[in-house]
């Protein structure tokens, strides 16, 4: 029976009820963090003191300390450099051999494109040891090089899973068009069918990006050198130091280095990355 | 049309250039990498001109090993030292152990007992007979006896132990004064004293309960005092039964008393050892248990006239262990088989521990060292870990959780169980005997045995 | 096809084919084999022991079972939580609440940060010292709160928070995508028939998402399988008996002691942990499509 329409108030406590989770649940998103921020500005014996208080004056210093001392400033470098190269040659590499599996029917066409899909269920530990065996044999350990072609490895499964998606709907008449216009089947990739995937690649950069951005295992496991440490090695790191060294401030200020590029990032590209999953939820 | 193939242009492009640039890289990549093994310096370790050393990189730093090395280099013309640290020391050394290209010296927290026995390590026994630097003896006699018997494998040395602690409990001179408490010489004056502390309102001991592997010394020290030497050293070395020796229960039984009447500090399992030791350096605990390297390790954070000092676990009442005898633990420097330049590395392992670098060793790092001597104008705070291993009839260290690092890790979780008081001291011995019958019974796993001190009581 | 076709089909496959047979299937078949060895990881001596590391993981190791007991709470208890509040989020959202769009930007936030940096949050959050955790209770009842929350004894119970709080975002955007394409409509006949919110929940927008619910499910349970950083860092690299997981103790194995076959055949053992709940969970979920 309309319980909802003949008592108004009911449904304005249901209402309400639910504001109020929503809230509840924003709150503990957003507390942590603000928390986070203000306590990264306190010194240590502030912080022990008390977890609630505001601290007294704004201690900068504690940033200084992470990004000069604590080398979060190197490491945020690194992480950028090898992210941006790793996540460029996936989507080139990628894309090249999404197009081919998604619109080139040839015998072993379903057998690749299958194998590159089980890579998705295996778990990345499985590898882990001999790749470090591997990478060292190539004399790639312990370089960038190496960290990259692994990273643009392991995310083949994912990448050509989406693209190839992609690729297979798009349209046929423009690659076609082109083909009468005299290109051949590579031109026509990069001129016509590349521009158009562009949303694809996006998506996938997205994607990538942040998961190559906060890798950890594999860096650990490859990069033993302090200069080359990457992001999430270097926090980890900061925070097993701060056992021994007790700088606490400093500690927290790295944390909030380390979350806010990738937060605002988020917050500019959100409508693109929630445009993706939803456009592989309706496809998946 | 010309409007898609003007957008079109420059991504194909930029595509192109970013594969080119991606191969480059590749290439270049591996000419770096390739170029990093550089064939110079192995021809020059191999003639013998330069040695190649790796250490951990923690609390003693590098400078002290650089000075070290420059001072071998000086004594020996001709001759280069490159000495490098790092905390993931263990990572730099494996690719290289594996390929058969190791340095000519290191110190790392490496299951080294396991490469000695796939002969990884060079035996040192031949070195050992030769005369040691500075001095007239050799250079296995320079040695503490009791650290240097822990070495042995299948007969062979493969290391030298180097830096020493002792385990003791530190206590707060200032507090102690205070109350007029004093550090106390049987087990039962030990427990009154908790109580005393305890009613004072002050936390007795601040616990590490993060690792509460700082708890066994004060068990191991406990069942000793009360049974002797000889059930001790059956428990290390995986006698059948040895850990479920009724005087072991009966120690895991008052280790748990302990936690249950407050004698550890409220909270302590989940602290981390600075935490905990931060707590004994601001007054808020009374005692800590600790290696000797607690002055090292709080210098930065003790407040300033705090005094600190140590006692041994003292003896029990009747019982037929010596009280003197103390629990310690060391480093091991080794000497890789196929060390480009053996000698080299051999030369100048004997050179660090020879007794005046020892010493000066000690004197800096606030540590002791394996070498007889070395123990000479260390700090006060040390003085009576210096006292405890001169007096001491023997000493013995934990070895087993060295050979066996899933036998340390049941231990280690044993205890942690045990303190939580999750589990009974019944269960905590068998388990741990269960562990080591595990041990036993696996054929893949190399065993170990720690030869018995003559001077073992019981 | 023709040759021109033939030739850039090859050309093109060929980067992405090359480096993941190398970098990828090469290391996989590798840890299959290795697995058979019992190899310390530091020396070129090797022993061949054939499937005696799978039957001493199996039948004699107390501690893996332990861990997969552990996996098992963390891949079922968050996955009921996680998918019950999307869901119900999710539903919230798309019934016409105002500020939907601020709600999931911001639910979706703990996705985008590194797990370190996540564990590292929820480290200090549950410190027993000068965590926010028991500050917040502090203030609330008016006294200092020195609960240890990260206690063994119910540390896998304190993981599950963070869990959720970092996951929910994520599979939140996941059913609202799904949820905004079911037709208005169907909800209309509904409540013409008298179905109250409740009831069209179940018979329209369950059935209808239950492929999206399905891929959720399967996502988390691997993920629970998986889950590494959380407990490894959490626990300062060394995680203890009561916090072990599969990959924690695989790491353990592997590097720490010198276990480096052993270690391996942990990790085949997860793989086909991985595989058989995959496909149970698809076995189980598996229902026609519901066309509309």
């Amino acid at each position: 029976m309309g319980k909802g329409k003949a008592i108004p108030w009911g449904r304005w406590l249901v209402r309400g009820a639910l504001y109020l989770v929503l809230v509840g649940y924003a709150g503990a998103v957003i507390l942590p963090m603000v928390w986070l921020l203000y306590t990264s500005l306190k010194n240590n014996e502030e912080i022990f003191r008390s977890a609630w208080a505001l601290p007294g004056r704004l201690h900068w210093g504690n940033f200084a300390y992470a990004w000069g001392r604590a080398r979060i400033g190197d490491y945020f470098a690194n992480s950028l450099l090898v992210t941006a190269i790793s996540v460029a040659l996936i989507l080139l590499v990628s894309a090249m051999a999404a197009y081919v599996l998604a619109r080139f029917p040839f015998r072993g066409n379903r057998a690749i494109f299958y194998a590159f899909l089980a890579g998705l269920m295996v778990p990345t530990q499985l590898a882990l040891v001999p790749l470090f065996f591997l990478v060292n044999a190539m004399g790639l350990l312990d370089t960038y090089t190496g960290l990259i072609l692994v990273y643009v490895a392991f995310s083949l499964p994912f990448t050509i899973f989406v693209l190839a998606g992609f690729f297979r709907t798009l349209p046929h008449e423009l690659a076609e068009a082109a083909l009468i216009d005299g290109c051949t089947h590579a031109q026509a990739f990069w001129r016509v069918m590349l521009p158009i995937a562009k949303p694809g690649l996006v998506t996938a950069a997205i994607f990538n990006f942040l998961g190559i951005w906060n890798e950890y295992l594999f860096a650990l496991v490859l990069i033993s050198s302090e200069r080359l440490r990457t992001l999430p090695l270097g926090l980890a790191n900061l925070l097993m130091v701060t056992h021994y060294e007790s700088n606490w401030g400093a500690l927290f200020a790295g944390l909030v280095m380390v979350m806010i590029p990738t937060l605002a990032a988020y917050s500019l590209l959100q409508g693109q990355l929630t445009k993706g999953i939803t456009a592989g939820a309706l496809k998946g | 049309m010309p409007k898609r193939q003007v957008i079109a242009r420059p991504i194909g492009a930029a595509a192109r250039i970013l594969a080119a640039a991606g191969l480059l890289l590749a290439v270049v990549g591996l000419l770096l990498a390739v170029a990093g093994c550089s064939g110079q310096e192995q021809a020059a370790r191999r003639a013998g001109r330069e040695i190649e050393v790796q250490i951990f990189l923690g609390g003693y730093g590098l400078d002290f090993f650089q000075e070290v090395a420059r001072g071998y280099e000086r004594t020996h013309p001709g001759v280069k030292v490159t000495l490098s640290g790092d905390p993931r020391i263990i990572d730099k050394l494996r690719p290289r152990l594996l390929a058969e290209n190791p340095p000519d010296l290191f110190w790392a927290f490496l299951p080294i007992w396991r490469l000695a026995d796939d002969g990884v390590l060079h035996a040192l026994d031949a070195d050992l007979a030769t005369r040691a630097y500075g001095q007239k003896i050799t250079w296995g006699e320079s040695f503490l006896p009791g650290p240097l018997a822990t070495t042995v494998v299948a007969g062979k040395r493969y290391f030298v132990p180097t830096d020493l602690s002792v385990f003791l409990m530190w206590y707060n001179v200032g507090m102690f004064r205070e109350h007029g408490w004093r550090p106390p010489a049987r087990w039962d004056e030990f427990m009154a004293l908790c109580e005393r502390i305890k009613r004072a309102g002050i936390a007795p001991i601040a616990f590490q309960g993060r690792y509460p592997d700082y708890a066994l010394p004060m068990l191991l020290n406990l069942f000793q005092r009360k049974v002797g030497g000889r059930p001790l050293f059956d428990l290390i070395n995986l006698k059948p039964g040895a850990w479920l020796h009724p005087d072991l229960v009966a120690s895991a039984a008052t280790l748990q008393e302990m936690m249950e009447k407050g004698y550890f500090q409220p909270g302590c399992m989940g602290m981390t050892h600075t935490e905990a030791q931060m707590e004994f350096v601001n007054s808020r605990a009374a005692m800590v248990p600790c290696g000797t390297w607690l002055k090292a390790e709080m210098t930065n954070t003790t407040p300033r006239g705090f005094e600190m000092s140590s006692f041994n676990y003292p003896g029990v009442r009747g019982g037929k262990g010596d009280p003197s005898v103390a629990g310690i633990s060391m480093g091991y420097w080794c000497v890789p088989a196929q060390a480009a330049n053996l000698r080299g590395g051999v030369d100048f392992l004997k050179w660090v521990t020879s007794r005046e670098n020892a010493n000066q060793f000690a004197r800096s790092k606030d540590t002791l060292f394996a070498i007889r001597g070395a123990d000479r104008n260390l700090a006060r705070e040390l003085a009576p870990a210096v006292a405890v291993m001169r007096r001491a009839r023997y000493t013995w260290a934990a070895m087993m959780s060295n050979w066996y690092p899933e036998l340390s890790k049941r231990i280690v979780d044993g205890l942690a169980s045990l303190m939580s008081g999750n589990i009974s001291p019944e269960e905590f011995c068998q388990r741990i005997e269960q562990a080591c019958d595990r041990i036993r019974r696996d054929s893949n796993t190399p065993k170990y045995q720690m030869p018995v001190p003559a001077e073992v009581e019981g | 096809m023709r040759r021109e076709a033939r030739r850039m089909a090859a050309l093109f496959l060929l980067p992405a084919c090359g480096l993941y047979a190398l970098l990828f299937l090469y290391p996989v078949i590798s840890s299959l084999v290795l697995s058979l060895y019992d190899w310390d990881g530091f020396s070129q001596q090797r022993r061949f022991v054939g499937l005696g590391n799978f039957r001493r993981l199996l039948g004699d190791d107390p501690m893996f079972w332990t861990a997969l007991k552990h996996n098992l709470f963390l891949l079922s208890v968050p996955t009921v939580i996680i998918l019950a509040a999307a869901l119900f989020f999710a539903g919230a959202l798309t019934s016409g609440v105002r500020g939907s769009k601020f709600f999931r930007i911001t639910y979706f936030f703990p996705n985008v940060i590194s797990m370190v940096a996540i564990t590292l949050l929820w480290f200090f959050i549950y410190n027993p010292n000068f965590g926010l955790l028991n500050g917040l209770l502090g203030k609330l009842t008016g006294s200092k709160v020195s609960i240890v929350w990260l206690d063994p004894n119910h540390i896998m119970a304190a993981l599950v928070a963070p869990i959720v709080w970092c996951s929910l975002g994520f599979y939140l955007v996941l059913f609202l995508a799904g949820m905004e394409s079911i037709p208005q409509t169907y909800y209309d006949a509904a409540r013409v028939d008298g179905a109250n919110a409740w009831q069209q929940f179940r018979s329209i927008t369950v059935p209808l998402m239950w492929d999206i619910i399905t891929v959720a499910v399967v996502f988390l349970v691997i993920g629970g399988l998986r889950i590494f950083e959380l407990i490894y860092v959490m626990a300062l690299g060394y995680p203890n008996e009561q916090s072990q997981v599969i990959s924690t103790y695989l790491y353990e194995q592997a590097f720490n002691n010198a276990n480096m076959g052993y270690g391996l055949a942990i990790a085949v053992v997860l793989f086909v942990l991985v595989f058989a709940t995959t496909a149970a969970a698809m076995r189980l979920m598996g229902r026609e499509q519901t066309e509309f």
